[in-house]
């Protein structure tokens, strides 16, 4: 092996070298007086730049983090609070909001139209156990006297009406 | 040649740590900042140069970790994450000063290694001495901040390459060369103080 540039050697006192390389530079500086020098060096280098202790902050530095942390935590609600409320207008909340609208819309669209539909004729049945004057029809119109002009006797819608009922009607039961 | 190991080979404290404030501890995100104010101060001063500012950084970095440390995915280890969110608090300074990122992004490196290297005081004796240690510090303080930091996070940290190249945003090649460079620089300086090759 040939000897060794800075790098390798820097590489080689970090650890950064694969193992194969590794035991090839340990070989070569077994016999490489000059190279042993240059890493002896770096190891210097290394150590004394590994001495100096971080320089320290001041008493009080902890203290004054929490403290810090402490005053922005009710900011920190609020601006959480203030975000929910913004997210309101982000897309897809927005979008959810535009269904919602544009569906009560149809539904009050299509309620509206419902209560408007003229309702469908309701057709009068006429039943009967046997003779009655309100049977239009059944025995012809002439049977059935006109009061003030208005045919009283026109069934209600929906209404059945039998002999039992007009007789009830005229207050024989 | 011996130096302090950070985690003395065992699990790092700060995992007990974090694992209490994800339980909703306070006062074991208060231990997390007792652990690290020194190193990400030091960290700081690596990057922006003896800065008067330094200690309100740190606060910052601490209030940014407490506020993202529960999406901490543990992908890496704390330290590095550390240092990424303290990278970030330093960028964002200095876009508001209005200096430009050449600390980061390149620039040049010769010419302030040659600067730091000019720096070389007087022959000492041995490494362990005040005023070699003294000397070396003003060496490593004369150091571009790239190479500061770099040297900070390899030599003090002991973090990888690759660990180095996330936290700094750059590439590994990039802090190699730059880890070079500055160990290369570093050695011209101590090699006189030192005295003679052995």
């Amino acid at each position: 092996m040939r000897c060794m540039d800075d790098g390798n050697i820097a590489d080689y006192l970090c650890e950064e070298l694969p193992e194969a390389e590794r035991a090839e530079v340990r070989a070569h500086l077994s016999c490489c007086a000059r190279c042993r020098s240059k890493l002896e060096t770096f190891e210097q280098v290394r150590a004394a730049a590994a001495s100096a202790p971080p320089a320290r902050v001041s008493d009080g530095f902890t203290a004054g983090v929490m403290l810090k942390l402490k005053e922005e935590q009710p900011a920190a609600a609020s601006d959480s609070a203030r975000v929910s409320f913004r997210a309101l207008f982000t897309p897809a909340y927005g979008l959810t909001l535009a269904a919602l609208a544009l569906c009560l819309i149809i539904s009050a669209v299509f309620l509206k139209r419902k209560a408007g539909l003229p309702r469908p004729a309701v057709q009068t049945i006429f039943l009967s156990d046997g003779p009655a004057a309100a049977n239009r029809g059944f025995y012809g119109t002439a049977d059935i006297p006109l009061e003030n002009g208005v045919d009283s006797s026109a069934a209600e819608p929906g209404r059945v009406n039998t002999d039992a009922c007009r007789t009830a009607d005229c207050g024989i039961l | 040649m011996q130096y302090q190991d950070r985690n003395n080979g065992s699990l790092a404290p700060e995992n007990a740590i974090i694992g209490r404030f994800m339980n909703g501890s306070e006062s074991a995100f208060a231990e997390l900042v007792d652990l690290y104010k020194d190193r990400i101060h030091q960290f700081i001063i690596c990057v922006l140069g003896p800065d008067r500012e330094a200690e309100d950084l740190a606060q910052e970095v601490f209030i940014q970790i407490y506020r993202s440390l529960r999406t901490f995915k543990r992908e890496s280890s704390f330290s590095t994450w550390a240092y990424a969110v303290t990278r970030n608090v330093c960028r964002h300074r200095l876009r508001a000063r209005g200096r430009e990122m050449r600390l980061f992004s390149g620039g040049e490196e010769s010419g302030d290694l040659l600067k730091a290297a000019a720096a070389v005081p007087g022959p000492g004796s041995s490494l362990e001495t005040k005023e070699t240690k003294a000397v070396i510090r003003a060496a490593v303080e004369a150091l571009p901040p790239i190479h500061r930091a770099v040297l900070f996070l390899n030599c003090w940290e002991r973090l990888s390459y690759e660990e180095i190249s996330r936290v700094l945003d750059i590439p590994v090649g990039t802090v190699r060369s730059r880890l070079h460079n500055a160990m290369a620089a570093l050695a011209g300086i101590i090699k006189p103080v030192l005295g003679p090759e052995k």
